[in-house]
């Protein structure tokens, strides 16, 4: 009976100011900033022109940093397509000895910053690196292999797919999963088999939810800020992007990028919409899933596991650099560090730049998480416990960032609020703050909508029938019992935020203000013992991440998988 | 003790019409029992009496005091939930305590109000229990202490044995009705299971689509139902559809194998030459070999019967069904009406299947109805 959409008496005093704080705080800091890009991109001189895309496309750099990105988007795609399929079809259709353990290691890479993997990377694949010395002392090859031609095309390619397959897996996994077995075992039943049932049922079921992935995949790779630049790959949208939110009163161009890139997603986003009416097919039962899978033989699960841990072993490959890179006190022309230390672990706690970053980090990051946890979960609760007009519009504005590039807003605010009081070039505090939180805000919302739905609404209505208020309701009774999601959710927040990338390295200009990232990326710069505490920063962000997520995923159980899905 | 009045209550949910202009009156002390089949209406208004929704038009007025406009939390109802709604961040005793902390009654008071709620539903050993340690019955049990300690001015009951297996089932039905006779408070309780109504209920109001049947004692309910919604909805029946001839009693119903007596006042305004259907209760009709009633009976039996307050009916057994207390038997009568009746002390078969049957019922247990729709 309550299906209804709406019921105006939920509509009380505290719900609208809420709605009205949500509407003010979604309209300045996500619409407003795209917008003033828009309006800019067009309007020049008071009129209307396209005039800024034609200088964009005449330039030969931006020519060449548009071929470059879409490039990127449709190799790295390809990628882990490539890698992902035959995973989830491996985890989803076999049952296999040690299942568990392998699926969530598979996912961990996910979770390791690119940015900071591409600093081992980087060390291991250089011209003198690990590999190339590894290869040249056992005769394998003569002259050291240039791993990155192509400028660090490649290396930017095989790092964005070592991060983003487990994106895709999860995606196909779930299509695959909802496809009914019923549909497969009639189409076995008609005599379609083997690769034929593949192709002519299981992958046009599963389409959409590929599709789904397969965008998320594309956008982040073609919009990533962090590995190129650490690779020096600039001729890419993101860096082109970068450099011109330095000076954007000077330079239309940016905004022309900006545009593009928003037009891109927009595109595709329609697109999926389109012709996959942006949900999943209705299939009949979906109850029966886990019938599906089946017992693998010996040697079926010989391949898997081999298959699992080889993929998983080369996406940590990277990480593991930068482990031992943290720890090394020399390493030069040889295939491992030749001495060992601990002292950057020391240095960064007594160095001006990474101490200062670290604690600005902390206090954006909590802040962020502050506004996190209060917006989040008041749109949570809206959602799931209050039915009023335009409720569906608010879910997806909530969930808008998980599809907006970092790099777009970061552009937007800096644009939108040149001049005002909120500039980057006075102080980006306020800025960061609002950008980590909008950003984060979607795995906010989830983690606490997963919680209130999982909670009855009677426990509440029981609270009130004894004789409790609104108010001492939700502090008594709802309060404790979504307490465990709230905190998953806000941890999340607060890691991602501390390890955030392109809104960090755009919008924090003067050194003072440096979160951890760009302390990163400026150590890079140095010479000498730049890239060993740039390391060190990068392990202490991946023990932050690794911890939090480790949490969030004992108290979100199964559901932790949604949080990454568009 | 509190008394209840629902004055023209409506609520729609969009273009759902839940509750549709209902209006009754329920006594001061008394176990009022909402019935009726799923979608009906029926929890829609015991939660517009918590206050979990507010009537579209209507008032509710606990004895001269209205309390439509009145927030859930400030109407002293204790509501027994469905799924029991025990909140699992505290203890049994905490659950039971919550609503003397809200009302900020001295802490040694709580403890003995607390104590004797729980022992007046046996459960005072599982006082530091978490709710997850407890069995169904068990929780039930807590979920009724924590709405009678508050001593409501009414306690409301969702379906509370709906998730309860057959026997506690049962039990509970016992147990809530000792329960209201010791506290005297007022109950009005939730349930689309007729014999959990019959067996408890002082009154109940049946109810369907959203508005009321019939409200009266269990008994009138079921010898004298209003329509043949209730009829049907309570206990099982045989339908004969037909056409009035005679409108003051005994009634007479032209049927398609004869005519029908009834001495029962119906409670619909019916003409002669109205379209209607009597209902017969199976467990009204009796079984008798028709060579045995020959001799006696004379070949045009209806005036005699009528006569005598007997309706005759004759067919053919078709099939029985033998349940230990009782059996079954389905008859077709010579015009091809089925007819089911039952036996309560089966302890031999009256007729087997395809034996030639005399089917007798007395006029008062013949309840003549309007056609529905």
């Amino acid at each position: 009976m309550p299906s209804t959409r709406f019921d105006l008496s939920d509509l009380t005093p505290g719900v609208l100011a809420i709605l009205g704080i949500l509407v003010l705080f979604f309209g300045l800091f996500l619409f407003y900033p795209i917008l003033h890009v828009l309006l800019n991109a067009f309007y020049s001189d008071e009129r209307f022109s396209v005039e800024f895309f034609g200088l964009m496309l005449q330039s030969p750099v931006q020519q060449r940093a548009l071929i470059n990105s879409f490039e990127l988007g449709i190799v790295t795609t390809a990628l882990t397509t490539i890698i992902a399929l035959p995973m989830a079809v491996a985890l989803v259709r076999y049952d296999f000895i040690g299942k568990g353990l392998l699926g969530g290691l598979a996912l961990v890479p996910m979770i390791m910053p690119p940015f900071v993997g591409a600093i081992g990377m980087k060390q291991m694949f250089a011209r003198f690196g690990s590999i190339n010395l590894f290869l040249l002392e056992t005769g394998l090859i003569d002259a050291p292999i240039d791993w990155f031609g192509g400028g660090g095309f490649w290396g930017v390619v095989i790092l964005e797919a070592l991060h983003l397959y487990p994106i895709m897996y999860l995606n196909i996994a779930a299509a695959l999963a909802n496809v009914d077995p019923s549909l497969e075992e009639s189409a076995r039943n008609v005599g379609a088999g083997g690769f034929r049932l593949f192709r002519t049922v299981t992958f046009p079921l599963m389409l959409p939810g590929y599709f789904a992935g397969a965008i998320i995949v594309f956008i982040w790779a073609f919009t990533d800020l962090g590995t190129p630049l650490i690779f020096e790959f600039r001729e890419v949208v993101a860096v082109q992007i970068f450099n011109m939110s330095t000076d954007v009163h000077a330079n239309p161009l940016g905004y022309a990028l900006v545009v593009f890139v928003v037009l891109v997603t927009l595109a595709l986003f329609y697109l999926s919409k389109k012709f996959f009416g942006g949900r999943h097919y209705e299939m009949v039962a979906r109850g029966h899933v886990a019938s599906a899978s089946k017992r693998a033989t010996s040697l079926e699960t010989v391949l898997i596991w081999g298959m699992l841990l080889s993929i998983t072993g080369i996406a940590l490959i990277p990480h593991l650099s930068v482990v031992l890179t943290s720890v090394t006190e020399r390493w030069f022309m040889t295939v491992l560090p030749s001495d060992y230390t601990v002292a950057y672990y020391g240095q960064i706690f007594a160095h001006d730049l990474t101490l200062l970053s670290i604690r600005n980090s902390l206090w954006l990051s909590v802040m962020s998480t502050v506004i996190d946890i209060v917006l989040g979960v008041a749109i949570a609760y809206l959602l799931t416990r209050r039915r009023f007009p335009f409720r569906d519009a608010l879910d997806a504005v909530a969930m808008l960032p998980l599809a907006l590039p970092g790099l777009v807003l970061a552009f937007g605010y800096i644009s939108g609020f040149s001049g005002t009081f909120l500039d980057v070039r006075v102080s980006p505090v306020p800025l960061l703050i609002i950008a980590y939180a909008v950003r984060r805000l979607p795995y906010m919302v989830r983690a606490a909508y997963a919680g209130f739905q999982q909670m009855s609404v009677t426990l509440e209505e029981a609270s009130m029938n004894m004789g409790a208020g609104p108010l001492r309701t939700l502090w008594k009774i709802t309060m404790p019992l979504v307490l465990a999601n709230i905190a998953a959710g806000a941890i999340l927040s607060f890691s991602f935020a501390m390890l955030e990338v392109s809104d960090s390295l755009i919008l924090a200009i003067k050194e003072q203000y440096y979160p951890i990232t760009k302390a990163i990326y400026s150590l890079m710069g140095r010479i000498t013992d730049g890239p060993y505490m740039a390391s060190a920063m990068g392990m202490l962000g991946m023990i932050l991440l690794a911890c939090s997520l480790l949490f969030t995923g004992k108290v979100l159980g199964r559901r932790m998988g949604q949080l990454f899905k568009v | 003790m509190v008394g209840l009045t629902l004055r023209g209550i409506t609520r729609k949910f969009g273009d759902v019409t839940a509750v549709d202009d209902v209006s009754v009156e329920i006594a001061g002390g008394e176990l009022f029992f909402l019935l009726g089949p799923s979608g009906c209406g029926k929890t829609t208004l015991l939660r517009l009496i918590a206050g979990f929704y507010a009537p579209d038009a209507g008032s509710i007025l606990f004895d001269d005091h209205d309390v439509t406009k009145t927030p859930p939390h400030r109407r002293n109802t204790g509501m027994v939930f469905q799924n029991y709604a025990l909140w699992p961040h505290m203890s049994v005793w905490e659950n039971v305590a919550y609503g003397l902390v809200l009302r900020k009654i001295p802490s040694s008071e709580q403890n003995d109000r607390v104590s004797e709620a729980l022992k007046m539903v046996r459960m005072d050993p599982y006082g530091e229990r978490s709710p997850n340690q407890l069995s169904g019955g068990q929780q039930q049990r807590v979920a009724l202490a924590r709405a009678l300690v508050i001593r409501p001015d009414v306690v409301l009951l969702d379906e509370p044995l709906s998730n309860l297996d057959a026997r506690l089932r049962l039990e509970m039905r016992d147990e809530i009705r000792r329960i209201h006779d010791e506290t005297g408070t007022t109950m009005i309780y939730v349930t689309h299971d007729q014999k959990e109504a019959l067996s408890m209920a002082d009154r109940v109001a049946v109810m369907d689509m959203g508005a009321v049947a019939q409200t009266g004692e269990p008994r009138s309910i079921y010898d004298r139902p209003a329509n043949a919604f209730v009829a049907d909805f309570i206990g099982e029946t045989n339908f004969v559809a037909g056409r009035l001839t005679r409108s003051e009693l005994p009634l007479a119903v032209e049927t398609a194998f004869g005519v029908l007596h009834s001495t029962v006042e119906p409670v619909e305004d019916l003409s002669p030459g109205d379209e209607v259907v009597c209902s017969v209760r199976p467990e009204a009709i009796r079984v008798s070999d028709p060579d045995a009633d020959a001799g006696e009976d004379t070949a045009s039996g209806e005036d005699t019967a009528a006569r005598e307050g007997e309706n005759v009916m004759d067919g053919v057994v078709r099939q029985t069904v033998y349940l230990g207390d009782h059996e079954q038997y389905s008859v077709r009568l010579d015009d091809g009406t089925p007819m089911k009746l039952v036996d309560h002390r089966p302890g031999r078969r009256l007729a087997g299947p395809g034996a030639p049957v005399r089917l007798t019922c007395d006029a008062s247990q013949v309840v003549v109805l309007g056609k529905p729709g």
